[in-house]
């Protein structure tokens, strides 16, 4: 269940649309970075608090890929390897997380450190290649790079 | 008037539409699999795409509205390519099990690929892989089968309401899902079953014993469940039910069924049904043929009626029988039996408030279509929950909601929870004085109508009791609401009539659907609660309602039915129970029914039954009260008999016969053979002579045939004269109030999944909903220490029984509720009565429980 | 009457023409065949009993209760009736045919879309009662088994009916249930 400060939020979510079910993907947000994944309680406590059907928030939040069905790492790495990243050397720090960290993509860490997520292009084209750890961006990686970025991440 | 060209075709339409529904009116056809016309257009599929001149791009009909001069085809090289090239896709991952697939024969896809596919796919990788799920008891899921039309998901949000299903996952591996994923744990009404195209959902009640077209007939007859009287098609293999199913467009219910009515047909084949008569002998019942039993029947009434009159015996009818059968079994008993003793378990709910409403307001006050419920803007639903007792009914409050009606719901209704814009919970079991101070400010304000001046002076005492404000949360809403509203519709159901101070309520409803000039419905459990009172099962009613002590109207019938009618008033339901107590009753004759189970005062009950000199026992099944009695009749059940219905609306309705394989006898030709052997002969050749004789001695029926009623339309007041103009002198009212302190209240659930008798030997409804469960607000259960699943022991002043517990968050209150269905554990056994003085029903509100954990 | 005819009238010459017919008849080898003592070899693809294929694999029919076969029947004799298994696939619980009543037109077999069903080349079967010929499934597996077993059986379906099976696989063990 959500605790008061996240139901005030959501109510102001609410707020800001015409139509409750509008609220459902600001609302899934605060539920996935609350619960970590969405888990069944988390999707029944946005359908609660939003009143809408648990049908319509489960069909949701399975559509889009931004949503974690799973529990994850502390720590989510969103690597690109989209063209250009691809070209610069994406596919050899796959591998690098692989042989260092034990990740796989759309694996967690053995001590749920790090999650990784092959995405698709986030615009870096020109820095490639790019990742996101959590929120923030890092751009220019090599393996060396990578490993003093993950420091910062326990 | 707008008018396009279709093909050529010049089509005109009357009201805006869809260039689909264009051209289905005009005859053209327009392959769609997501259209469905039940459901909003979805422009899912694409393949109703058209060609529009001055558009550059193919259309999807559905979602494109018919403008003035359009000019469209349907058939082009060009839209051809472009069908191909959708069912090619659609193939990609469909598999081609239509061999093994029970769709197939009836599959919309396979049809279109026969019509508009490719002969040879070119697509050879692997196939999507998805197992098909059998952990459902009703429902099979086979995904690898969905096209993603989602039909049953729309109709699962937008027209059942349940939102039980959902799509989940994208693009090629988008599936249909159950949201708590192991069984649908859902309202089982099988609305999405009949709208997927595919075989994607499948029933598990037939699933691989047939194909479509191994059906060898298909009989359209209404539903023997509840008193909204859905239109449905029985199909036969072999002279056995092998599914029902709605069809589109037929009857009230436009396509959609219930759970009982879809799934709750198997007690026809039930290996329990009652095989031969059965006849005490020393104490035993044993198997008898059916000329002995009948004889003895004949004899020992007769006998009886000889030593004591004929008021010494009573007859119970049933609302699950026809109205042919409720007739001539009322005029067996006034007849043969020279008794008015007559009355019917409707005594109990539906008849007593029927009859008090037509008291007060006139003969047809409740005749007021279903569909009506749809364009109302404020609906009050008092006294029973409409989802579950008449499920069909409560659809079309959910749609009126979902449309921006108003519905306010006094007390508990669970399916409409989500469908309750204010939602008034008054005192518990004080429900009448709620209602009689909303009658009271409704008056304050819009005044009294001076039509019927004791209904008058009957709200002015209210108004004059009441101060017509209440402190009760959404009282003023609500008050507004109706002053406002253009449309009103007031549903009552019998939870306010099975109570001692009952008439109450009912006068308050009466009088607010008086002063708003509301439409008012009244919730039927059984098939044919209206039938039977219209066919004079009621002690002091001949049939068409015509009252008994009025010498214009009896004369007729007593010329028609070549004897004098018994002049002694008759006794009603509870009545006769006592009398048989005390002895003053010394037969009973019961068609269809079980008082023992659905009767409170389960001890006075069985004493009366056990006094009983002679009890006969009409039934499918050997029940609770067959075992008790001298001479038990094996009856013949829906779908075996044809017959006639009266829903809820008052239109009747027309029973088909389906199947006939059964040892049993329709019940009128049981009574027309005793009634012979007594002397009464009455030699009626079929349900239709029957009815040919209805309409020849009530006025009310007049010209009534089999042929009209066939036709769907027979509605209120079908051709003739309805009752005006009988007000009674209003009964004082009685007034205080009872006083109810307890922690637990023990009232009777209905439950969606069943209805007694018929649906516990129904295997689907058992698979469904095995066993009776006690259901009990949150707050009740923090206080008890109980958590869902528990078993607890019920006790009342008349009895106990174990239960294992459920927690149910739409309980606001300390009532527990606990339903009649099952065998043997019947709630109304546990309640005792109270008689209410104006409608007779038996009151059993403030039955205090004591719950314990075991 | 011309003189020729006269001649030929006087010297009986038409019944010596037949009777030479006859005698020459009498030397040349006979054509007919002395059955039942003497058998002769069906032709290939001869529409004959009704039997089901076994499935060299499964050891089951290859049947799957399409019905097909029944709805195609001109003459109505084949009758069908399934159910769910416990594992909840469709099993075949009745399969029968009529045989008095079959034309023999084998459009059941061209109907059937796993190549489940055939006529054989057996064609002397006879009975004292009607229903000796009313085939039950068992019986029909066992007339596979008696006149079509090992490659005769599929050899014979692929050449002389086009199997509608091709469109959709065999129906393997995996393929029949879902």
């Amino acid at each position: 269940m959500f605790n008061d400060t996240v139901v005030k939020e959501i109510d102001d979510i609410k707020s800001r649309y015409p139509d409750r079910k509008s609220a459902l993907l600001p609302s899934l947000y605060v539920a996935q970075r609350e619960f970590g994944w969405l888990s069944s309680e988390a999707m029944e406590s946005v359908a609660r608090a939003l009143n809408v059907p648990e049908s319509v928030v489960r069909g949701t939040a399975t559509f889009y890929a931004m949503f974690r069905h799973a529990p994850a790492g502390r720590h989510v790495i969103q690597l690109c390897t989209n063209v250009s990243c691809m070209i610069l050397g994406a596919e050899q720090l796959v591998d690098f997380l692989k042989s260092k960290y034990g990740l796989t993509p759309g694996g967690t860490t053995e001590d749920g450190r790090f999650s990784l997520v092959i995405m698709e292009c986030i615009g870096a084209c020109g820095t490639a290649p790019a990742m996101l750890v959590d929120t923030d961006f890092h751009d220019n990686l090599s393996e060396k790079r990578i490993e003093e970025i993950l420091e910062k991440y326990k | 008037m707008i008018t396009l060209t279709i093909n050529d075709k010049e089509v005109s339409l009357d009201r805006p539409m869809s260039v689909l529904e264009a051209a289905r009116q005009a005859g053209i056809k327009i392959p769609t699999l997501c259209y469905h016309e039940a459901l909003k257009p979805y422009g899912g599929c694409r393949l109703c795409v058209v060609e529009v001149e001055r558009m550059p791009k193919l259309q999807t009909a559905c979602t494109l509205t018919a403008a003035d001069g359009m000019v469209v085809r349907t058939e082009s090289e060009m839209i051809a390519k472009v069908r191909r090239g959708i069912l090619e896709f659609l193939l990609i991952n469909h598999p081609l099990d239509c061999p093994y697939c029970d769709k197939a024969g009836e599959c919309e896809l396979q049809d279109l690929v026969n019509k508009y596919g490719a002969t040879a796919g070119r697509y050879r990788e692997e196939k999507r892989k998805v197992p098909e799920s059998h952990k459902d008891h009703i429902l099979t899921r086979n995904m690898e089968r969905c096209i993603v039309c989602t039909r049953c998901v729309r109709m699962c949000n937008d027209v059942q309401g349940a939102s039980a299903i959902a799509m989940m996952g994208r693009g090629g591996h988008t599936r249909m899902e159950p949201f708590s994923s192991a069984s649908f744990n859902c309202e089982y009404c099988g609305n999405c079953l009949s709208v997927c195209p595919v075989g994607a959902i499948l029933s598990r009640l037939y699933i691989h014993s047939f194909r479509p077209w191994q059906v060898d007939t298909e009989v359209e007859t209404v539903c023997s469940y509840c008193g909204v009287g859905c239109s449905m098609v029985v199909q036969v293999r072999d002279d056995l039910i092998k599914r029902v199913v709605p069809r589109m467009g037929l009857g009230l219910n436009r396509g959609l069924l219930c759970s009982r009515g879809r799934f709750g047909y198997e007690y026809i084949h039930s290996q329990d049904r009652l095989k031969t008569p059965l006849v005490r002998r020393n104490g035993k019942l044993e198997q008898a043929t059916w000329s002995e039993a009948l004889r003895h029947v004949a004899e020992r009434l007769t006998g009886i009626k000889k030593a004591d009159g004929g008021s010494a015996i009573a007859g119970i009818a049933s609302a699950r029988c026809t109205n042919e059968e409720n007739y001539v079994f009322q005029k067996f008993m006034r007849m043969a039996c020279g008794s008015n003793n007559i009355d019917s378990l409707s005594r109990a709910g539906f008849a007593a408030a029927q009859k008090y409403l037509e008291e007060l307001l006139g003969q047809g006050i409740t005749a007021n279509m279903i569909e009506g419920l749809k364009n109302s803007e404020v609906i009050l639903v008092a006294g029973g929950d409409p989802g579950t007792v008449n499920p069909v009914l409560g659809l079309a409050i959910r749609e009126a909601f979902r449309r921006g009606a108003k519905v306010a719901v006094v007390g508990h209704a669970r399916g409409l929870e989500r469908f309750t814009s204010i939602r008034l919970t008054p005192p518990l079991f004080r429900e009448e004085e709620f209602l009689e101070e909303l009658l009271a400010g409704v008056s304050r304000v819009r005044g009294l109508r001076g039509e019927k001046l004791d209904v008058d002076r009957g709200i002015r005492a209210i108004s004059d009791a009441y101060p017509g404000i209440s402190g009760l949360e959404g009282f003023d809403e609500l008050k507004h609401a109706l002053l406002d509203s253009p449309s009103t519709s007031i549903v009552l159901g019998s939870g306010l009539v099975q109570h001692s101070r009952g008439h109450r309520a009912i006068f308050a409803v009466a009088g607010l659907t008086y002063l708003l000039e509301a439409r008012l419905y009244l919730l039927a459990e059984r098939p044919n609660e209206q039938g039977l009172i219209d066919m004079g099962c009621v002690p002091e009613m001949l049939p068409g309602g015509r009252p008994l002590n009025n010498h214009d109207y009896t004369r007729k019938f007593e010329e028609a039915w070549g004897g004098p009618i018994p002049e002694e008033d008759g006794m009603t339901l509870m009545e006769i129970m006592e009398g048989a107590k005390e002895g003053r009753v010394r037969a009973l004759y019961i068609m269809g029914d079980n008082p023992l189970v659905n009767l409170p005062g389960g001890p006075l009950i069985e004493e009366a039954l056990k006094a009983l000199d002679f009890l006969v026992v009409q039934d499918m099944f050997l029940t609770e009260t067959g075992r008790m009695a001298d001479v038990v009749l094996p009856a013949v059940g829906w779908s075996e008999k044809s017959g006639t219905y009266t829903n809820i609306e008052r239109r009747i309705q027309l029973l088909r016969k389906a199947v006939g394989n059964s040892s049993g006898m329709e019940d009128w030709k049981i009574i027309n053979d005793v009634s012979g052997m007594m002397g009464y002969p009455m030699a009626y050749e079929d349900a239709e002579s029957i009815m040919d004789e209805i309409a020849r001695v009530s006025p009310l029926y007049r010209d009534l045939t089999y042929r009209e009623i066939g036709k769907g339309n027979s509605l209120w007041p079908y051709h003739g004269e309805p009752l005006r103009g009988e007000i009674h002198e209003l009964p004082a009212a009685v007034n205080g109030t009872g006083s109810y302190t307890a922690n637990f209240y023990l009232a009777p659930e209905k439950v969606l999944f069943h209805s007694g008798t018929t649906s516990r030997h129904s295997q689907a409804l058992m698979r469904i909903c095995p066993e009776p469960v006690l259901r009990i607000g949150p707050a009740a259960a923090d206080t008890l220490g109980v958590r869902e699943g528990d078993r607890v022991k019920v006790s009342t002043s008349s009895g106990s029984g174990e239960f294992p517990l459920s927690i149910d968050r739409t309980i606001s209150d300390n009532r527990v509720l606990l339903s009649n269905n099952f065998e043997g554990s019947g709630v109304l056994r546990l309640m005792s009565y109270r008689l209410d003085p104006v409608t007779r029903a038996p009151g059993i509100e403030g039955c205090e429980a004591t719950i314990t954990r075991l | 009457m011309s003189v020729v005819e006269l001649v030929k009238k006087v010297l009986f010459m038409e019944v010596l023409q037949g009777l030479a017919l006859t005698f020459r008849h009498m030397v040349s080898p006979s054509v007919t065949r002395q059955y039942p003592l003497e058998k002769r070899e069906p032709f290939p693809g001869s529409r004959g009993l009704h039997a089901l294929v076994r499935d060299a694999e499964t050891g089951k029919e290859r049947c799957v209760g399409c019905g097909l076969c029944a709805a195609m029947c001109p003459s109505q004799c084949i009758h069908i009736y399934t159910s769910e298994g416990d594992d909840h696939k469709k099993i075949v619980d009745r399969y029968e045919i009529e045989v008095l009543r079959c034309v023999y037109c084998a459009l059941c077999v061209e109907a059937c879309p796993y190549a489940a069903l055939t006529l054989t080349d057996h064609f002397e079967y006879c009975g004292y009662t009607r229903d000796e010929f009313y085939y039950t499934k068992e019986r029909l597996l066992e007339n596979w088994d008696k006149y079509m077993a090992g490659e005769k059986g599929m050899n014979y379906i692929k050449n002389f009916w086009r199997p509608r099976s091709s469109d959709f696989a065999a129906p393997s063990p995996e393929r029949k249930g879902p």
